[in-house]
């Protein structure tokens, strides 16, 4: 049964790629709606080469790197008879999972529109995210209004999520304001301390500003201290007052000021260690310590 | 000795034994005992063979099998095989997991989570510089998403990482230990990694874009303790080495990877299965971030 098919599947699938001979009926469904999703003629009657094996050779192929070159370099007309022999069950496994990647890649809205129907709850999830970062890499605005329009649940707002990662490369103050807009959990969470992450790269005193403006909690200990980290970079002194100043003493502060004194000392070994100096004797000064000599025996030492 | 040989023999007119009583699943703390019981009813004497990950067990030939001091490597799925002369029968499986040694904690900066879909929840701690990460999956670098365990710390930029893997307890080639700049903890992240597999083999693997196909390097095969990798990053350039002293290196890949300023880096640790923690070393560790 093909791809397509499963469009409209339901009840268990049964793991075998090929459609039996006899059955018109799964051929007919086969059929029509392949060609409507990838608008591939003649597509079966394509012969096999090594630069396009059969779907079996392709399955049968042991080297997982030869199969990823192998998909990322078939054209839709190529991928389309692939898809029309692929099985649900090959979509639980690396083959399937590329092939389909690369359908997302070349034609993202007909991915789109067949993961969206797609009734098997245990593959869903993780398909919808493959289509959606897929489409981003081509039109990210087209994939977060795609995903925005899925029902609301995990599946969504992990994918959003996922979008959220994409955007923060090149828009971190967006990606921000997607993750304000995620539901209060985990993966609201995790984006916005990554997209943080990058803001403070590009505008340090804003991102301060927006960390210290969370509400009081392991959030806010989490996004000061991830600042005053990246802060360390450009400024090793007004990363060390940001993060004693504003984090509560426990782990986070421990992690900012190894963190600071990590990256500070880079820079100004000899700031950084006389700030060490001041520490009173705690774990956190010998771990601070340790982190001096390891840089120390990377050259840092003046 | 695989268990199912076990299987094969005994069969007979008599009725193979009956299980009345499974195998219990449990977690137990490092260092401490654990008993699996079994009770079968027959009519006919019985024999007895414990199996972990399918392999028999030497000397576990009793009803009641105890792992004494348990350590992370006897993790995973037991069963037993009850065997008479009607034939054998195999028990439920009970799967054995093994917790870090209290007070066991993580040095600062770095964190710890595990990657994906792993089976079996990982950890890791340090004693002193010796870092010991347990973690299980399928893949620590798969083909569209990864699973792993995963001790990290931010990376703000340019940076380098540097450990000696002194220890993997698999042997498969998916176990793999090693280290990995990655933009994101999300499964389908862009990544580059080196890493010892089980068989000995060091690899570097990379996926360029996210959810996307990796690319890989396969390097010379090391002995354990002396495999160090490292990694350095300038910019979107990312190089993976590996070494056998940490002194004199040998480029494995160099890659250019699009990522987030702002990436995490660290040690990483995967069984290559769901069912089983492997139980990885580091020791050497430098980090420039």
């Amino acid at each position: 049964m093909g791809i397509v098919f499963l469009l409209k599947s339901v009840g268990p699938q049964q793991g075998n790629r090929s459609v039996s001979e006899g059955d018109n009926t799964q051929k007919a469904r086969l059929h029509t709606p392949a060609r409507l999703l990838v608008e591939m003629p003649n597509h079966s009657d394509q012969a096999s080469s090594p630069n396009n094996p059969s779907i079996d050779s392709l399955f049968n192929e042991a080297d997982p790197e030869k199969i990823g070159v192998l998909i990322s370099a078939l054209s839709e007309a190529e991928l389309a008879r692939y898809l029309e022999k692929l099985t649900l069950q090959d979509l639980a496994g690396n083959t399937g999972r590329l092939l389909f990647r690369r359908w997302a890649e070349l034609n993202p809205a007909a991915a789109a529109n067949w993961v969206a129907a797609l009734s098997d709850d245990g593959l869903r999830p993780q398909l919808i995210d493959l289509v959606a970062v897929a489409w981003s890499e081509k039109d990210l605005p087209h994939a977060l209004a795609w995903v925005k329009l899925l029902p609301e649940g995990d599946t969504k707002n992990r994918t959003l999520a996922d979008l959220g990662y994409e955007m923060a490369r090149g828009n971190p103050l967006e990606a921000l304001q997607l993750a304000s807009q995620l539901p209060a959990g985990d993966y609201a969470d995790a984006l916005l301390l990554h997209a943080l992450a990058q803001y403070a790269t590009v505008d340090s005193g804003q991102s301060q500003q927006l960390a210290l403006a969370l509400p009081p909690g392991a959030l806010r200990e989490q996004a000061l201290s991830l600042v005053a980290t990246v802060l360390a970079k450009q400024d090793g002194l007004g990363a060390a007052r940001f993060a004693v100043d504003n984090i509560a003493p426990g782990p986070e502060l421990d992690r900012a000021v190894i963190g600071v004194v990590q990256l500070w000392a880079q820079d100004n070994f000899t700031g950084a260690s006389d700030w060490v100096q001041t520490f009173p004797n705690s774990v956190m000064r010998q771990q601070a310590e340790q982190s001096l000599d390891m840089l120390g025996m990377q050259g840092f030492r003046p | 000795m695989f268990c199912a040989v076990l299987l094969a023999f005994n069969a007979g007119a008599a009725t193979p034994p009956l299980i009345t009583l499974q195998p219990v699943s449990q977690i137990v703390t490092s260092g401490s005992n654990a008993t699996f019981t079994v009770v079968a009813s027959t009519g006919t004497s019985l024999s007895y063979q414990w199996c972990l990950n399918g392999v028999s067990i030497k000397g576990a030939t009793n009803s009641v099998y105890t792992v004494v001091k348990v350590q992370i490597t006897n993790a995973g799925p037991y069963y037993v095989n009850v065997i008479n002369a009607g034939g054998t029968m195999k028990s439920a499986i009970a799967t054995l997991n093994v917790n870090a040694p209290p007070g066991s904690t993580l040095a600062t900066p770095w964190v710890t989570a595990d990657i994906g879909s792993v089976g079996l929840t990982g950890s890791a701690y340090n004693v002193s510089t010796v870092y010991t990460v347990n973690g299980a999956g399928a893949n620590a670098a798969g083909a569209t998403s990864d699973n792993f365990r995963y001790v990290y710390q931010a990376m703000p930029g340019n940076g380098s990482l540097v450990a000696r893997v002194t220890g993997l307890s698999d042997t498969n080639v998916n176990a793999n230990a090693g280290i990995m700049i990655r933009e994101t903890t999300a499964t389908g992240s862009r990544y580059l990694a080196a890493f010892r597999q089980g068989n000995g083999a060091m690899i570097s693997r990379s996926r360029v874009a996210t959810s996307g196909a990796t690319t890989s390097v396969t390097g010379a095969t090391l002995a354990l303790p002396n495999c160090w990798v490292k990694l350095v990053r300038t910019g979107n350039n990312i190089v993976s080495s590996t070494s056998t002293n940490g002194t004199a290196w040998m480029a494995l890949q160099t890659n250019s990877l699009t990522m987030a300023t702002n990436v995490v880096f660290g040690l990483i640790a995967t069984s290559g299965n769901t069912n089983v923690l492997d139980s990885d070393t580091f020791d050497n560790i430098t980090v420039v971030p």
